[in-house]
């Protein structure tokens, strides 16, 4: 690798990118495709169905570069939102959905399933979890329904039993409050990130 | 539906929590909405800092995946990506007679049957095979030559509102190490409209306006910035394409 790539930015790194410089993607793997891969892993349980969202992901960045734009945001955030729409794409095709409900099921039989419980679990960064938790309730678990089970708001409204529009603008005003909560936390939101 | 209600749509947009059929009206109105644009970037920050925080600390991807990721881009040089984006829409004169359309209509058909036996990229050729009959259905079309003063070497490629395809390539054989990149002259300098892979057949492009040639050279797998190689074939864009 040519030395000033490990110090480049993630918009270097992306102009690089677009320039066909496979070390620069290289590089922006080291950088966050662990990132990527833990949430393609969470959200699909699967080893090898999230490496392949993480194959697509960086695969896509390096055929379509210009799709990320550094004004909107970091390199990070946009290859998690990849990430993140092709993982939802596969919970939501048939058969892995029967399979998700299966394993849910499983799940409610034997140990009584508690949303709540997982969650906790599975968010590691303190502060999120934090801020997440601090959410309402009437916030915080249509954004979980969407976001970590990959549910349709129209889905979510279903599940909860509340209207559909409800859904839309608490999930809505609870990523307002969240990123709120973020910023004052001092968490770099829009920043690039290591 | 109005700015307000668009507007309530952001927030279950940006965890992909849409149906198709609302997805396709945020994504036009973002277009046009530099707020709501700014508003779903801070939501997609959110949401990147909760797709951050799951999973094991510090996350780890699989170090054989790069290999892996690696070898399909040698494999599968980028398909093509434009560099710029397809400005309005003009109109186009008629300069081919409908019988010619038939004919290339017969002929896309053909190869969309013979492209079925290709298994690596079936729908994607399919796909790009029905994009290339719609445009050469289209009336409207242009198609420009891409030809070589000294060798019978030549490709196609048919235009409609500034979207094309390059299809039936007759180009020289390249080694594996090799790969055709596409270029075109705008306002007097040369750029690179992707990486063609070293088989090209019904690959889509994106022109801008003052792009006035079509450029075609040989690379290194993986393309090149600027060409390093003679141009093979070359053919001259209808003025305001």
């Amino acid at each position: 690798m040519r030395p000033e790539l490990s110090n480049a930015s993630d918009a270097n790194l992306a102009l690089a990118i677009a320039r066909y410089r496979e070390d620069a993607l290289a590089e922006a793997y080291r950088r966050h495709a662990g990132s990527v891969f833990g949430l393609a892993r969470r959200l699909l349980h699967e080893k090898a169905a999230a490496e392949e969202v993480v194959q697509e992901v960086f695969v896509r960045l390096w055929n379509a570069p210009d799709r990320f734009d550094p004004e909107r945001g970091s390199l990070r955030s946009y290859l998690l939102a990849q990430a993140h729409g092709r993982a939802v794409d596969q919970m939501r095709s048939e058969l892995s959905r029967r399979r998700r409900e299966e394993r849910e099921a499983r799940k409610t039989a034997q140990s009584g399933y508690d949303l709540e419980h997982e969650v906790g679990d599975m968010i590691v960064a303190d502060q999120v979890r934090e801020v997440l938790g601090g959410l309402p309730d009437t916030e915080r678990k249509p954004i979980e329904l969407a976001y970590f089970r990959g549910h349709t708001y129209r889905e979510v409204a279903t599940i909860l039993g509340e209207p559909e529009g409800t859904v839309k603008s608490r999930i809505r005003s609870g990523l307002k409050r969240m990123h709120g909560l973020l910023a004052t936390s001092g968490l770099g939101l829009g920043g690039e990130q290591p | 539906m109005t700015h307000n209600e668009l507007e309530e749509l952001l927030g279950v947009y940006a965890l992909d929590a849409l149906d198709d059929d609302e997805r396709q009206l945020v994504d036009e109105h973002l277009a046009s909405c530099p707020r709501c644009r700014a508003e779903l970037a801070a939501h997609r920050e959110v949401a990147a800092l909760l797709g951050n925080a799951v999973g094991e600390s510090p996350a780890v991807a699989p170090d054989e995946l790069w290999d892996r990721i690696s070898a399909s881009l040698l494999d599968e040089p980028p398909a093509l990506s434009p560099l710029v984006r397809p400005r309005g829409r003009r109109s186009l004169a008629l300069l081919v007679p409908l019988g010619a359309v038939a004919a290339a209509l017969i002929l896309v058909v053909g190869l969309l049957a013979a492209k079925v036996v290709n298994l690596d990229h079936q729908v994607t050729s399919l796909n790009q095979q029905a994009s290339v009959a719609k445009i050469l259905s289209n009336p409207s079309h242009q198609t420009v030559q891409l030809t070589s003063a000294t060798t019978s070497w030549h490709a196609t490629v048919v235009l409609l509102d500034g979207q094309g395809y390059l299809i039936n390539p007759s180009m020289p054989a390249l080694s594996r190490s090799q790969t055709f990149q596409l270029w075109a002259l705008s306002r007097n300098k040369i750029v690179s409209l992707g990486v063609l892979s070293s088989n090209p057949s019904a690959v889509a492009i994106q022109l801008e306006p003052h792009m006035t040639v079509l450029m075609i050279t040989a690379e290194p797998l993986g393309g090149t910035p600027v060409p390093t190689t003679p141009v093979l074939v070359r053919g001259n864009l209808p003025v305001g394409v």
